[in-house]
């Protein structure tokens, strides 16, 4: 294996870490879609960093996304309380946002280099050549440095507030009847949910960055009952993906991004057929044991 | 009366809440004596739940007072538990019913503060308080309504909390599953809690309450069951009449069409 085969794998690895944890919250809240707004919205945030500070990359660049993401999740609040169903709210919200970015982008961004299919699809072989260098020391590759950080941004967050985002998940009306200031933790949380989808979606694009974020979890939820599991079994289903898709798209010569988003749609398929609790095999195999006992009971 | 002289555990001087300009309370006075189980009846939209929002303070009134055990302001979490609709909770998340009851214990820790061996200990007895030692670790998901239901009361026991209010806890439970979470709400009261609970079970008033409140945006009748709920009262709550309320208080009824 090459270095830049490792790194591309770290990358990719940290990538669907970082997803498919902050992605169950997502998908137990009913919030998946969210993600996926959010990923879309952040465009219109990178363009507008860059109008104003005439750089690419770098922190204002950070900032302006995953602000961009936040204000996505209080546009759809805004539009749901104001009697927009969710589900439009979530539709209207991003492809607008994202659409005036690329309106904006095409408008004043046309002569750098900031491409819309760069920024849906991403190119994780480009990864190792981005390095990130501190005093004339090479530290690795910048993505490595920006996801690894988000990654222990919301596991540092989530880890102190543990208790509180999973009582505000499961009954938010009880949480906030203790005093937990439920509107706040839902910001703090959409806050990490953006900060997570940046740091992926600079190094692999939008869409693989939307499918950790809502496969790998959808995948976990089917495999077990326990809260923690889950989010454990979520980061592994994830980084099995991501590095099944690679060697997949090394063999095939396939593009990468690609490859690891139907890897990680492949093992939800799985699991969804032979999970041992929700699987659809398993499920229909005990009813049939229940009728033929039931039937011998009788006979 | 309860340990500390108090009478009123209750008390709702006032109340006028409105959202958006359009009034949902109108007016309240109640009170809920120390160590009694009131109910709250009154048609879909009467301000059942709205009032227990205020009694918790998560709803502001925009006239009156609210005092929980004599004091006003936003009552602790160790002075008030709230149980809230089935339908606000996200049963399909993967916890356990054991999981669920110790939520009971967070309202007493500040968010730095980790479950103690207390606390687990607490659940566990809050658990068998409700009898469902047998299903502590099965997933929430699982449980039928009525466990549910006896979850979610395990976990307000487990709060320990001087009153207990509960949003519609009888609602799409069988007949048996209903019983037995009454007769568990029963025993708390007759152990000195203070019960109230909206319902729309009407049956279980005057067997399980000491007094009733009927809403419908105000209160249109409030006492002891038996006497309360005649058919005159209960068609104004409900019925096929309209009432009508002129601005002398009086009360006048159309027929609606």
């Amino acid at each position: 294996m090459l270095i830049e085969d490792f790194w591309v794998m770290l990358t990719a690895g940290l990538v669907a870490s970082s997803c498919g944890f902050i992605g169950v919250y997502l998908i137990l809240r009913r919030m998946a879609m969210v993600g996926d707004a959010i990923s879309h919205s952040v465009l219109l945030g990178i363009v507008l960093a860059f109008l104003a500070t005439r750089i690419l990359g770098g922190v204002w660049m950070f900032a302006g996304a995953a602000v961009a993401g936040l204000f996505a999740t209080f546009l759809i609040q805004l539009l749901h309380r104001g009697g927009a169903r969710e589900d439009a709210a979530i539709g209207v919200t991003f492809t607008g946002l994202f659409a005036l970015g690329v309106v904006l982008l095409s408008l004043y961004a046309g002569d750098v280099h900031l491409d819309t299919e760069h920024v849906l699809f991403g190119e994780l072989a480009y990864v190792p050549y981005d390095v990130l260098i501190w005093q004339s020391v090479e530290l690795g590759p910048r993505a490595v440095w920006t996801v690894g950080a988000a990654f222990g941004l919301t596991l540092l967050v989530t880890g102190l507030l543990f208790k509180e985002f999973k009582v505000c998940a499961f009954d938010p009306a009880f949480a906030l009847s203790l005093g937990i200031p439920v509107t706040l933790l839902h910001y703090v949380q959409m806050t990490l949910v953006s900060v997570t989808t940046v740091a992926a979606f600079e190094s692999v694009g939008a869409v693989l960055a939307v499918a950790m974020l809502i496969v790998p979890g959808a995948t976990a939820y089917l495999l077990t009952d326990r809260f923690g599991w889950m989010l454990g079994l979520s980061v592994v289903t994830g980084v099995v993906s991501a590095w099944t898709g690679y060697a997949v798209a090394v063999w095939l010569d396939v593009s990468i991004s690609g490859a690891m988003a139907t890897a990680a749609g492949a093992v939800f398929g799985l699991a969804f057929l032979f999970a041992p609790r929700h699987g659809v095999l398993p499920t229909a195999l005990r009813r049939r044991r229940l009728t033929r006992g039931g039937t011998g009971a009788v006979a | 009366m309860s340990s500390n002289g108090l009478v009123n555990c209750i008390e709702v001087e006032g109340v006028t809440v409105s959202f958006d300009g359009r009034t949902v309370l109108q007016d309240i006075h109640w009170s809920v004596p120390c160590g009694s189980a009131a109910g709250i009846i009154g048609p879909n939209g009467g301000g059942k739940s709205t009032l227990l929002r205020t009694l918790i303070g998560t709803v502001r009134p925009d006239k009156g007072t609210v005092r929980i055990m004599g004091r006003t302001g936003r009552p602790s979490p160790g002075l008030l538990s709230y149980v809230p609709q089935n339908e606000e909770i996200a049963w399909h998340f993967p916890v356990s019913v054991f999981d669920v009851v110790l939520q009971g214990r967070l309202g007493k820790k500040k968010w730095w503060e980790r479950i103690s061996p207390e606390d687990r200990e607490a659940a566990m007895a809050a658990i068998r308080r409700v009898r469902l030692e047998e299903h502590a670790f099965r997933p929430i998901g699982d449980l039928s309504g009525g466990q549910r239901q006896r979850a979610l009361l395990a976990r307000a026991v487990a709060q320990d909390a001087q009153i207990i209010l509960l949003d519609e806890p009888a609602t799409g439970l069988d007949a048996t599953a209903q019983h037995d979470l009454l007769e568990i709400l029963d025993e708390m009261r007759d152990e000195g809690k203070t019960i109230v609970a909206t319902t729309h079970d009407l049956d279980c008033l005057t067997d399980h309450f000491d007094s009733v409140l009927c809403l419908r945006g105000r209160v249109v009748c409030q006492g002891v069951p038996r006497e309360t709920l005649t058919p005159e009262t209960l068609s104004l709550v409900f019925g096929r009449h309209v009432a009508v309320f002129t601005e002398q208080g009086e009360v006048t009824m159309i027929e609606h069409t």
